[in-house]
């Protein structure tokens, strides 16, 4: 059974399994499902393994360790007898001759894996870093670590976060390496107190313009810094030129820098080196990419469906982002389109979400646009914000002219080719209708945050809509922008979640979310203005490490974000993607050719799980585990990837005339943009050695697959 | 207060014949899980399943003498379990049944045809729920606690149930998908 032979089978089988467990399958369906079932082996076995899954999480709750254990007591075949284990192993070995790769990897394991540990005795957290790599012996060890700590078997979700109590011997490992000397940290140090002044700022006089990029950088500084004062937590130390390039790399541009720009940056010794980069990469074309792929996702999700012309919403956005065009008028745009999906990319958020009487249109704009849950308040009033159910269905007014045509697209011949949706306004007016949770009938007239419109005929509600989302010096929808943002580039909102604010869930540093959204109308919703004055703070500086003088600033323990640090956020799924392409050299040009989208994209579709709910939820499930992601991606590609075929990494590597020493750090530079520790470079000397006798050059492939599968790669820190 | 005394000399003779040995009980032991997704598998019910599974674990102490260790265990207890689902078939066919006898008989097949894939799924499904976020995590923890189902969820999260429904679900499916993945990653590996 593999995931093709699942995709073959009706959705609805998948319902009616659901259904089953909860036991609410109805005799109707029951008998489909049972002549499917019959019918189809494929079918069965699908039942069969539903069934399995269910019982299996019921069994391992009711009779496991105090119901957090899932790993059974009564299977002690799987650590000594597991069938799964061998072929793994094998597997790995076959695809890349990895005789020695595991040895390297417990090497890095001890030398990365434990930088990245929240706390050094907590094992499972470790082990969920590491043995990922490793697919045999190390999956079972974890296991059986888990199934002693069951209480510790939930990591967090981004589950790895740096310390200080690990740190000593890494830093100090760091700090000695060759790229790293003490004299880089100090320019670094010059760069960003020179790009953000007041470093202690409550006292510090700063002169300055009002909302100057400087001012508003001070800004920043001087309220974050409050709240740290206020708290008793000492910032962390500013992150190296080596962790600053790389995220800075990921959260705008969307990839991993190249080896040439890492060197040429690491080297470089002008004192502005990091606003100039900032400056540079704001101009480059992946910027518009990366936003591009972002907002996608957010408006219309990963998932395919047939009333979206996924195409021409990128090039609308591409088109925008371009063009840094303020986003109050983007949203408009949305909020407003008409036309076909192919000539008005901008219709295409709405036609994604205009079923189900445009509920999930209704929810998701709050959501997307204003930063706000009101998904809920469909059916009753919000238990915690201010939306009560009439003001959904106020909101939901807005949406109630707008209808969904098809227009037939023909080819030159006159014949047709095809049909594309559209988005047309039905002149009607007149409240919306809809019911209490006591079923009592009620109606909502078009209004939002307290303003009504005209509910006649002639007014289109759409328009209006966007205009009273996107007035005024201070919109929710500025504010939303601004949180989102934030979270972005610190792995943190001011709320968490980013999206759900509200009187019910104050934000961090509210009066700093305030006067940030107010700037950022100020300045015409410029959204780069905004990513600089973010990236350009002290605290965006910093390094993702805590020490002990603010271990307490963790929001993945709840606690409030005070942002003395950045927080490490795993890869998208589309930054890993183009971060493997770009280190390893698979496509000779990666980031430029539209076929590269589309196969990212098709490469993405086994991941994502799409749900006609209402909100039209979709999961992702991704794992951000290399090995997969390897394994899944589209062979060819992988093959590739790891290949000395002309124009890979690999290749230019060894056939390059640099010493055994030069490469290996190259190597490291290529992938985890830093430079290999002593004890690294040991270990791959080694490994590169034993693999020049077995094969040619196998030795390096090992390394640079051993890079990959590091917990260091798949993170953005 | 006299205690029950378990230290008394046993006749060892005797003892083979009353009491199951220590593989057995072992064999026993590990067969539980699988003998109730077998059964689960059958049933669609998992109170139904467990009270079935009680019935047979009855017959199957009862009959220990019969079974031949070197024998599979599974086979052996999965021909009791068979036939205490047909009893229990037939004790509610006077109400409904949900699905044919056809049905039934087909599934329980295929079910031992895939057991060992089944076995691997299982080994996968601990390490797919490791990688949930931790709501989804939460929640479907919260599910299966004892005594619980997607109804009585939804009213102590005070959430819409349908919207409870769907999330479960899609957690499910996610799971499902996810083990499903890593079966084919290290089969396509070999």
């Amino acid at each position: 059974m593999t995931p093709r032979d699942l995709a073959k089978l009706p959705p609805a089988l998948f319902e009616w399994l659901e259904a089953l467990c909860e036991e609410r399958l109805t005799p109707a369906d029951a008998q489909r499902l049972e002549q499917l079932v019959l019918r189809d082996a494929m079918a069965r076995q699908a039942y069969l393994a539903y069934l399995d899954l269910h019982g299996t999480l019921h069994w391992n709750t009711a009779f496991g360790d105090d119901g957090a254990n899932f790993e059974p007591a009564i299977t002690p075949r799987l650590a000594s007898e597991s069938p799964s284990d061998t072929p793994a192993k094998r597997g790995y070995r076959s695809l890349l001759v990895l005789a020695a790769s595991v040895a390297v990897i417990a090497v890095f394991s001890f030398s990365i894996g434990r930088w990245f540990v929240p706390n050094s005795d907590s094992t499972p957290v470790a082990g969920n870093d590491e043995p990922k790599t490793i697919p045999s012996h190390a999956t079972n060890n974890n296991d059986r670590v888990v199934a002693q700590n069951p209480k510790e078997e939930l990591p967090p979700s981004k589950p790895l976060v740096l310390t200080d109590r690990s740190k000593s011997e890494n830093i100090a490992a760091a700090a000695s390496s060759e790229g790293n000397d003490p004299k880089m940290l100090n320019q670094a140090d010059k760069v960003a107190a020179n790009d953000s002044r007041p470093q202690r700022p409550a006292g510090s006089v700063v002169t300055r313009t009002a909302g100057s990029a400087q001012g508003i950088v001070a800004d920043i500084n001087e309220h974050l810094a409050a709240g740290w004062k206020l708290q008793g937590v000492e910032p962390s130390p500013l992150a190296d030129d080596a962790e600053w390039l790389r995220r800075i790399y990921l959260d705008v541009v969307g990839h991993i820098p190249p080896v040439e720009v890492a060197e040429k940056f690491l080297t470089g010794r002008d004192v502005r080196k990091r606003e100039k980069l900032l400056d540079a990469l704001l101009d480059d074309p992946a910027y518009v990419r990366n936003w591009t792929v972002v907002w996608t996702n957010l408006l219309i999700g990963r998932s395919d469906s047939r009333d979206v012309n996924r195409p021409a919403l990128q090039k609308f956005l591409r088109e925008s982002f371009a063009k840094n065009r303020p986003w109050n008028e983007m949203v408009a745009e949305f909020i407003s389109a008409e036309g076909s999906f192919d000539q008005n990319g901008a219709t295409n958020f709405l036609l994604a979400h205009l079923n189900n009487q445009a509920v999930p249109a209704t929810a998701i704009t709050a959501k997307i646009f204003l930063g706000q849950q009101i998904g809920c308040t469909q059916c009753h009033d919000h238990p915690f914000n201010d939306w009560k159910q009439d003001a959904f269905w106020s909101f939901n007014s807005f949406f109630q002219q707008t209808k969904v045509a098809r227009v037939d697209r023909s080819d030159s011949a006159g014949k047709m080719k095809s049909q594309a949706a559209a988005l047309e306004t039905k002149h009607v007016g007149g409240p919306t209708h809809f019911e209490n949770r006591r079923g009592v009938a009620l109606v909502a007239y078009p209004k939002f945050a307290g303003t009504a419109i005209n509910e006649d005929a002639e007014t289109n509600r759409r328009n209006e809509l966007a205009k009273l989302m996107t007035a005024g010096d201070k919109p929710q929808v500025a504010e939303a922008f601004v949180n989102r943002m934030w979270d972005h580039f610190f792995g943190c909102g001011f709320t968490r979640p980013v999206d759900d604010m509200g009187p019910h869930n104050p934000p961090s540093h509210p009066e700093l979310l305030d006067h940030l959204a107010r700037e950022f109308v100020a300045s015409g919703y410029d959204c780069k203005q905004l990513i600089r004055w973010v990236c350009l703070s002290d605290a965006y500086q910093r390094t993702s490490r805590f020490g002990k003088t603010n271990e307490q600033d963790n929001p993945e323990t709840g606690a409030s974000p005070l942002f003395s640090r950045v927080y490490i956020k795993g890869m998208t799924a589309e930054q890993l993607y183009d971060s493997l392409l770009l280190a390893t050299g698979a496509d000779n040009t990666p980031l430029a050719t539209g076929d590269h989208d589309r196969r990212r994209h098709e490469w993405l579709q086994q991941f994502v799980h799409a749900f006609q709910t209402d909100e039209n939820d979709e999961s992702i499930n991704f794992e951000s585990s290399i090995t997969q992601a390897l394994l899944m991606m589209n062979s060819d590609l992988t093959q590739h990837a790891l290949s000395m075929d002309r124009g890979t990494f690999l290749e230019k590597l060894t056939t390059s005339r640099d010493t055994e020493a030069e490469k290996i750090k190259r190597l490291c530079l290529a992938t985890l943009t830093r430079y290999p520790t002593p004890k690294e470079q040991q270990a791959l000397r080694r490994l590169v050695h034993e693999g020049t006798g077995s094969r040619t050059n196998s030795g390096w492939q090992d390394a640079l697959w051993a890079y990959l599968n590091s917990g260091e790669f798949v993170l953005v820190h | 207060m006299s205690e029950p005394q378990f230290n008394e000399p046993v006749d060892d003779s005797d003892s083979l014949e009353q009491v199951p040995n220590a593989e057995f009980v072992q064999l026993f032991t590990k067969s539980q899980r699988r003998l109730f997704l077998f059964i689960l598998s059958q049933v669609n019910n998992v109170t139904d399943a467990e009270e079935i599974l009680q019935d047979t674990n009855v017959v199957i102490w009862s009959k220990f003498r019969q079974f031949q260790l070197g024998t599979s265990f599974f086979a052996w207890s999965g021909k009791i379990a068979t036939y205490e689902i047909l009893k229990y078939r037939e004790k509610k066919r006077a109400g409904r049944l949900l699905l044919s006898d056809e049905f039934i008989s087909r599934v329980a097949a295929d079910a031992i045809e895939m057991s060992d894939e089944l076995e691997k799924r299982r080994e996968a499904l601990s390490e797919c729920l490791r990688l949930l976020k931790a709501d989804d995590r939460e929640l479907i923890q919260a599910r299966y606690a004892s005594g619980e189902n997607g109804l009585k969820v939804a009213e102590r999260l005070g959430r819409p149930t349908n919207s409870v429904y769907q999330s479960i679900g899609r957690i499910r499916k996610v799971l499902f998908d996810c083990v499903t993945r890593r079966l084919t990653a290290t089969a396509r590996a070999t």
